[in-house]
């Protein structure tokens, strides 16, 4: 979206991949979601939450509903530029196919 | 030995593909409750037909007077039904993230259910069953629309541009105050017109400005929930005092050609709306300092 492709090392550890995947897609999403959908336990999420905090790509805001203590996680703009730019870069990755498939193909032609 | 470009490439795929299938996870949080429009589709309809019904013997405004009940007891459920369809108030654990799609949703919902019992109260009684019939209808087309741009939006990378700045708020503007202003002040205007015709036309713009209050408000929905507890106080604004200049004229049918009263309360409406962009503009303000320094404040120093 115009941003600069940057490939992004803490972004792309998986666990943390899935999770901005996951905020990416949306303005904000439950912590019980996000562990739903990485399908790890509450300290594994936590640990990573944590990781994405201190460097700024998300924040976290806590919410009581009915006694119990909501913790809705989503991306900070830094966060929303640094995925942008991950994503950008690992299609580039994907569309840096080093002969281009031109010289395979060629080679798919030559062969008897 | 393997290609290390090869392994990099195969290390992008995976990731990408990690990145599809959590994508599908949020679309299929968000679809599992389409079992929502039907549902608020046969509450609008009824109410909508019910709303209609007896009209073309008695207006809108002669019914409210006479404190029907049901009349009332209905328009409120007209307007709670509203409530799911604009907002999300059913938990999927998950925001969907608002966008450009899902400001022209909330715009057009606005229309065509504020426009159907305005329309239909005009008419004889055959009218309340296209009335109902149409806002049934108009609730699940609408839905369907929205299911389909939420999941569009969830698929496509955020929405940043060259600057880091969302191409969603750069987008605000597509309602102007001035405009909203205007519109609203030439409804509560016309709304005090002893004409009938002319009143429920200026009814039906006042409300429309009112909707586009809301459209402003949708576009901001890409920085963090906290504005939606900004949303609920609004809402109650917009029901308190945007209402009043409508309600005066509805009540009171002598205040009905009385330019007098129609500009106070349309200077009333230029100060209320005036007041919701200001608080709107320093909840985003507010929101944004937040989340940390501004692309704008980067560019800029």
């Amino acid at each position: 979206m115009g941003d600069q492709p940057a490939f992004d090392e803490l972004i792309h550890a998986p666990k943390r991949l899935r999770i901005c995947a996951v905020l990416a897609a949306a303005t904000a999403a439950e912590f019980t979601t996000l562990r739903d959908a990485l399908n790890v336990s509450d300290s594994v999420l936590s640990k990573h939450l944590t990781a994405l905090e201190t460097a700024g790509y998300i924040t976290t805001r806590r919410e009581l509903r009915n006694s119990r203590q909501r913790v809705w996680v989503s991306l900070t703009p830094a966060g929303r530029r640094a995925y942008a730019g991950h994503v950008q870069a690992l299609q580039q990755i994907m569309m840096l196919d080093p002969d281009n498939e031109t010289p395979r193909n060629a080679r798919l032609r030559s062969d008897p | 030995m393997a290609d290390p470009d090869d392994l990099q490439r195969a290390r992008a795929a995976a990731a990408l593909a990690e990145i599809e299938d959590q994508q599908r996870f949020v679309t299929q949080r968000l679809g599992g409750f389409s079992w929502l429009s039907p549902v608020v589709a046969v509450v609008l309809a009824v109410a909508a037909a019910s709303l209609a019904y007896r009209n073309g013997v008695l207006g809108y405004g002669d019914r409210m007077r006479q404190m029907d009940v049901r009349f009332v007891v209905v328009q409120v459920i007209y307007l709670a039904a509203f409530i799911p369809l604009v907002g999300t108030p059913v938990r999927t654990g998950i925001i969907p993230r608002e966008g450009r799609q899902s400001s022209r949703y909330v715009f057009a919902l606005c229309v065509v259910l504020l426009s159907v019992p305005q329309l239909a109260m005009l008419g004889p009684w055959w009218t309340a069953i296209v009335a109902g019939i149409g806002a049934g209808v108009a609730v699940i087309v609408l839905s369907r629309w929205r299911l389909a741009a939420t999941l569009h939006e969830a698929r496509h990378p955020p929405a940043v541009d060259h600057d880091g700045q969302h191409h969603v708020t750069d987008r605000i503007v597509s309602v102007p105050a001035v405009v909203v202003i205007a519109v609203m002040c030439a409804g509560v205007l016309a709304s005090a017109s002893p004409d009938r015709v002319l009143r429920a036309v200026g009814t039906l713009a006042y409300f429309l400005g009112i909707g586009s209050l809301f459209v402003a408000q949708q576009r901001i929905g890409v920085l963090p929930p906290e504005l939606r507890a900004g949303l609920i106080r609004k809402a109650l604004l917009f029901g308190v005092a945007l209402w009043i200049p409508v309600m005066l004229t509805t009540f009171f049918t002598s205040l009905r050609g009385n330019w007098w009263v129609a500009s106070c309360c349309a200077l009333a409406v230029v100060l209320t709306v005036a007041t919701i962009y200001r608080w709107q503009h320093n909840i985003l303000r507010y929101q944004v300092r937040q989340a940390g320094p501004t692309p704008l404040e980067g560019a800029h120093g």
